[in-house]
């Protein structure tokens, strides 16, 4: 089992050397001209000359790509050429809340998803395995922003029941001072005990997070159901139900059990990728998370910021799938 | 198993109960904010898109001065109503004969937020430390050889050349005057959130990207009412049908830029006000007058000969716009409707070709925009219908600006875009802008992307560099024939001026558009009245 880890985490560090070598080179193959855009478009080119030299732009490319591993050891990502701000510093500021939503609906979607799979994989061709596919496709084949303003124009302008976008109300952010703990808000008013705030926080994050869980509910209930089946025939399974063991027994223990391992590689695969790809649904619900500032770094050809995003992305996937790699090698099967 | 089902279900929905009357303690957010909470009266307004870039306001050079202009404020502020500049922090001034010396007279008794006093010294350490750091639009400056104090409320500039120190001032990036303690910070302190100007308001609390909640300033020089504002929020909605709802259920007061479908439907709405402004932001087409065949004269007169003006403005904008007349913009000094203007006229366009003597077999030309404009998009459309019956193609490409700009700076020309769009507006209440950024000539390529290089003209634009110091009759006279020249020459298509509609709720009082200051709310002057 270490050495399979080990293995794994080695290899894990290689691949993230391969994105974050591969991005720099693509981000000064890039015809554009970093040191312009960092003191502006009106600027002398005397100015352009002295950022140039500041950027370290005129070091050779190798020279620049041992001082970018270097500083980034030290966890220095340079700085956006749009704000001027460190980007560790602003990925610190945006990644926190889009973590918030994207944490809080796959848990929601685990939480939905797997029974939801297990129930149409017993029903299977009746009535509620038939809501269940209906359900699911519907929820991953409709387009986010779609659903997005569908709920803004349901539960706010009709129904009145949720806010239409933010991470709180008006008034709190004029009265109160918010805790800043991780970053992360309903941590964070736990955290502090601030529970009036958290209150106002998740009657915020409801829409967005139903927004983004839909996806993954379909997905892992989907995936469960299709699992579960195939494993309902294994010879093992005729065994235990000739046994005579309990049918629930059958299905939660012996069966379920076996089909988590691909459904922990979907969830965790797709949490990976549904972190850099919340752009829709934060600009929909004035979400200030990573969405946006991905798109508009990408917008401006801001290099630092898009090599520092790129390599947070592929360092949550690495890491997600480590993950799923080790709950699947928690299956002695795996290991032989 | 039935009843787990059940379970399920009234779990289910006890959760979703329990997360809507989550809402209950917080009161008006139907009403809105047009109401008092407690004793503060809250003005929302509803962004499209980052409400700053930087907080510093030596540095910021981007949407910041939306929040910047009530924060601090400069030494003159310019009316586009009368066409001229009015005191702020300076009472009066005076200029020497040839324009090299400006002397400016410091208002007294005004307070900084960190309780500091308003005096020449402050204004100098200021405008040096924006000169100093050269960043945004510390070029407005250029013209500076020294400041110097003369006496407590009394500050004279001393200039290398000629140049509007009185319109320079009232600009709405670079010109603001920061408290003597706060001088010496650097922008990231600017950037925590912290303030030291004169405004009427505060900074109370910033969400970087996304939100910026300003309060009152207690000691604002001018005094407070009992019917204005005390917390103002300004935040990033970026959707448009997101800022209709919030306009729509009274939680937003002010909002701009909405897509034509939400500005019709909310034309209907009995409790808001739409408010049609004119801005002097400008859409052009610039010819690349380096490449083939558009260095001909008479080619680029039937290009302009063939642009739908009239459709743009009643089929695209719908009304929201003008047609311009030459490069200066309705309400600024230099704008002058006698100038010609071309119209869409395809016999014509269809003579000058043939005068032209260029052959359009085969012939492409590739026009560039900023993706996702989508008024862009509509009339290159048109404009490549007009120009097949030309038998010419018109290839329309949309980038992202950088791309955009990156290949108009191509140093070959013959890799550069045969025809580029985009906007300009100036930098402070001058047309010296668009003739020193766009007609001028440069040595590298910045905005001068019809890649004009006229000695003659280069010496009318040095004129008027001086005369606007000195002379502004003479200043504007010289504008008009600079124009005159341009749209003769046909460098550009002068597509149209645009506007900007705003939708106001009716108890939002007091807001005014200044084009001067784009998409700025000047929310001392806004009060809330039922």
């Amino acid at each position: 089992m270490k050495r399979y880890i080990l293995k794994r985490v080695l290899l894990s560090i290689a691949v993230l050397l391969g994105v974050i070598t591969i991005t720099f080179i693509i981000a000064r193959i890039i015809p554009s001209d970093p040191a312009a855009k960092w003191v502006g478009p009106r600027a002398t080119p005397e100015q352009i000359k002295a950022a140039e030299e500041e950027l370290g732009l005129n070091d050779p490319l190798p020279v620049q790509y041992i001082n970018y591993l270097k500083d980034l050891a030290k966890g220095d990502l340079g700085k956006s050429l749009r704000t001027h701000r460190p980007v560790t510093d602003d990925l610190k500021t945006f990644v926190p809340p889009t973590l918030e939503l994207v944490l809080l609906a796959f848990i929601i979607a685990i939480i939905i998803g797997i029974p939801l799979g297990i129930y149409s994989a017993k029903k299977k061709d009746q009535l509620l395995d038939h809501i269940s596919r209906l359900f699911s496709i519907g929820a991953v084949s409709l387009p986010t922003f779609w659903v997005a303003m569908i709920l803004q124009l349901i539960f706010y302008k009709k129904l009145g029941l949720f806010p239409i976008g933010g991470r709180v109300s008006m008034e709190t952010a004029v009265l109160y001072e918010l805790p800043n703990v991780t970053g992360m808000l309903i941590l964070d008013c736990i955290l502090t005990g601030h529970w009036f705030i958290l209150k106002d926080v998740i009657w915020h994050i409801v829409l967005p997070c139903i927004t983004i869980a839909l996806y993954p509910i379909g997905l892992v209930a989907r995936m469960t159901r299709s699992a579960l089946l195939e494993i309902l025939n294994e010879d093992y399974i005729t065994a235990a139900r000739s046994y005579g063991l309990k049918e629930r027994l059958v299905l939660w223990r012996y069966a379920l059990k076996n089909t988590l391992g691909a459904t922990a590689t979907v969830v965790t695969l797709s949490l990976g990728y549904t972190l850099v790809n919340t752009f829709l649904v934060e600009t929909i619900f004035s979400w200030p998370g990573l969405g946006n500032y991905v798109a508009t770094s990408v917008v401006t050809l801001d290099y630092p910021a898009i090599l520092g995003v790129t390599i947070f992305a592929a360092a949550c996937y690495i890491i997600l799938n480590l993950i799923a790699d080790i709950i699947i090698a928690l299956d002695p099967r795996v290991r032989l | 198993m039935k009843k787990r089902s059940l379970m399920f279900f009234l779990v289910l929905v006890m959760v979703l109960s329990l997360l809507s009357g989550c809402k209950s303690n917080n009161t008006n957010t139907q009403t809105g904010s047009s109401e008092r909470t407690g004793d503060r009266r809250i003005a929302y307004y509803a962004f499209n898109s980052e409400p700053y870039i930087d907080l510093d306001p030596s540095v910021e050079y981007s949407n910041g001065l939306i929040v910047l202009l009530n924060v601090y404020e400069t030494l003159t502020r310019y009316d586009h109503k009368e066409e001229i500049v009015k005191p702020l922090l300076a009472e009066s001034w005076t200029s020497n004969d040839d324009g090299t010396k400006w002397t400016f007279h410091i208002r007294e008794g005004v307070k900084f937020h960190d309780g500091a006093d308003l005096d020449a010294e402050a204004v100098k350490k200021s405008i040096d430390r924006t000169i100093e750091m050269k960043m945004g639009a510390s070029f407005i400056w250029d013209s500076v050889e020294s400041i110097n104090v003369v006496d407590k409320y009394t500050i004279e500039f001393v200039l290398k050349y000629p140049a509007p120190i009185d319109l320079i001032a009232s600009s709405s990036y670079a010109a603001f005057i920061i408290s003597p303690n706060a001088v010496e910070n650097d922008s990231q302190w600017f950037n925590d959130g912290n303030c030291a100007g004169t405004g009427p308001y505060k900074i109370q609390k910033i969400t970087k990207g996304e939100e910026v909640i300003l309060e009152k300033f207690d000691d604002y020089w001018q005094g407070w009412k009992d019917n204005q504002y005390t917390n103002v929020i300004i935040k990033k909605v970026a959707e448009s049908s997101a800022r209709r709802q919030l306009l729509e259920t009274g939680e937003a007061q002010i909002a701009a830029a909405f897509s034509v479908t939400d500005l019709q439907a909310l034309r209907e709405k009995n409790d808001l006000e739409v408010v049609d402004a004119a801005t002097w932001r400008n859409v052009i087409g610039f010819f690349n007058t380096e490449k083939e065949p558009l260095n001909n004269v008479d080619f680029r007169r039937a290009l302009a000969y063939a642009f739908p003006y009239d459709e743009t403005i009643t089929e695209i904008k719908e009304g929201l716009a003008v047609q311009s007349y030459g490069l200066i913009p309705k309400g600024l000094w230099g704008h002058d409707e006698s100038l010609p203007q071309y119209e869409c006229d395809l016999d014509k366009a269809k003579e000058y070709l043939e005068k032209s003597g260029v052959d359009t077999n085969g012939l492409k030309l590739e026009m560039t925009f900023t993706a996702g404009t989508e008024a862009y998009r509509n009339f290159a459309q048109l404009y490549k219908i007009n120009l097949q019956k030309l038998g010419i193609e018109l290839e329309i490409r949309e980038m992202s600006w950088d791309n955009v700009w990156e290949k108009s700076k191509n140093t070959n020309p013959e890799d550069r875009q045969d025809i580029l769009v985009m906007n300009w507006w100036p930098d402070y209440a001058s047309p010296l802008s668009w003739v020193q950024s766009l007609v001028q000539s440069e040595e590298s390529i910045l905005f001068n992307l019809s890649y004009i290089k006229d000695d003659n003209l280069d010496k009318m634009v040095a004129d008027v560099e001086r005369y606007t110091a000195t002379d502004r009759d003479k200043a504007q006279e010289l504008i008009i024939d600079i124009q005159r020249e341009v749209i003769d020459k046909a460098y550009f298509l002068h597509i149209y001026d645009d506007m900007t509609s705003w939708v106001i709720d009716k108890n939002f009082k007091g807001f005014e558009p200044n084009p001067a200051y784009e998409y700025v709310v000047f929310f001392y002057d806004t009060y809330f009245e039922e």
